[in-house]
């Protein structure tokens, strides 16, 4: 994928917003749900997502819960009370971050 | 389409391969495959293609892998090791700056106290220091040999709290020399190895309780 740079820096961002919409979620779960958001234009790598998750869980900011689905464990990850305010300051700032970048690129440009 | 119970144990054939047995990462990447499978069969790919594929897409994140934090001999599954690669940074990180701090710290009180009273209690109260550490992570490497399940964070202490709690007793400046440790001046450099010794331990700690946790989840 041509642009997957872009997307790298805010990884952990959009895993916090998709657990924040979903609830709980499980790691194909969110790398499917990324591909279907952003038609196929960004395909996280398992050698991306799941070093993500680990350092948010280690930061704090997501819990874990282990449960059998059909014949195997699955692991689903969710946002602790910190991951949610994280979460929300993250936003912010990615949403600034698009601002200044859209005042660089196309000034005449809205995402609104 | 659901794997049958052969072909789940397909993938644990592979994992088992590549030598992944630490339970945390275990489970994720094969519900991760067997969900990839899973799909690649609803779109009428053959399991043998699909599973294939799927080797292929792992294969890079299970290589055999070694890390300097970890020290070069150790090898493991990639994930597994930058997992602990990253856990080691973190603790050196905490352990150097707190320890730099508290050392501080104590310094500065220690200098108000009367040195050639207190000379003796002190050197008693740094052997403690040095002893503590050694004798809680021998007791903790016992705990963590007899919990049933391998996780992340038991390769993790088994290789590396063992290295440093040995390390700690080696280097102790009161099995190696029969001076008093402190003398009659407080010095803020003879601080620094103990306390930072004692924020290693403590790190550690966390990291037996870490593995505590998901031994208790994976029940």
């Amino acid at each position: 994928m041509s642009n997957s740079k872009l997307y790298k820096g805010s990884l952990n961002t959009i895993i916090l917003k998709l657990l924040d919409e979903q609830g709980k979620m499980y790691g194909y779960e969110i790398t499917q749900k990324v591909k279907a958001l952003t038609k196929g234009e960004l395909q996280i790598t398992e050698g991306a997502l799941y070093p993500a998750l680990h350092k948010l869980e280690a930061e704090g900011l997501l819990d874990v819960e282990v449960a059998k689905v059909d014949n195997r464990l699955r692991k689903y990850y969710m946002l602790t009370e910190a991951g949610e305010k994280e979460t929300v300051n993250r936003l912010a700032e990615l949403e600034e971050f698009i601002r200044s970048m859209q005042n660089l690129v196309n000034p005449n440009w809205s995402i609104n | 389409m659901k794997l049958s119970q052969s072909q789940i144990q397909d993938i644990e054939r592979y994992l088992d391969y590549h030598e992944l047995k630490q339970v945390d990462l275990r489970v994720e990447v094969l519900d991760h495959m067997a969900e990839s499978i899973e799909a690649a069969m609803e779109n009428g790919v053959s399991y043998v293609d699909a599973f294939n594929r799927q080797r292929e897409r792992w294969n890079p994140e299970l290589e055999s892998y070694s890390s300097f934090w970890l020290g070069w001999a150790l090898s493991g599954p990639k994930m597994m090791i930058k997992k602990c690669a990253q856990m080691m940074r973190k603790i050196y990180l905490f352990a150097l700056l707190s320890t730099v701090l508290i050392s501080g710290i104590l310094f500065f009180i220690l200098k108000l106290l009367p040195l050639n009273v207190l000379g003796n209690t002190l050197d008693i109260i740094i052997k403690i220091l040095f002893v503590i550490p050694f004798l809680v992570s021998l007791l903790l490497l016992y705990k963590i040999k007899q919990t049933s399940l391998k996780t992340t964070y038991q390769y993790f202490y088994k290789t590396q709290a063992w290295g440093w709690s040995l390390c700690g007793t080696l280097f102790n400046p009161i099995l190696i020399s029969n001076k008093p440790y402190f003398g009659i001046e407080i010095r803020y450099v003879k601080l620094l190895w103990p306390v930072f010794l004692i924020m290693v331990c403590l790190q550690f700690y966390k990291i037996y309780q870490k593995h505590i946790r998901v031994i208790k989840r994976m029940a």
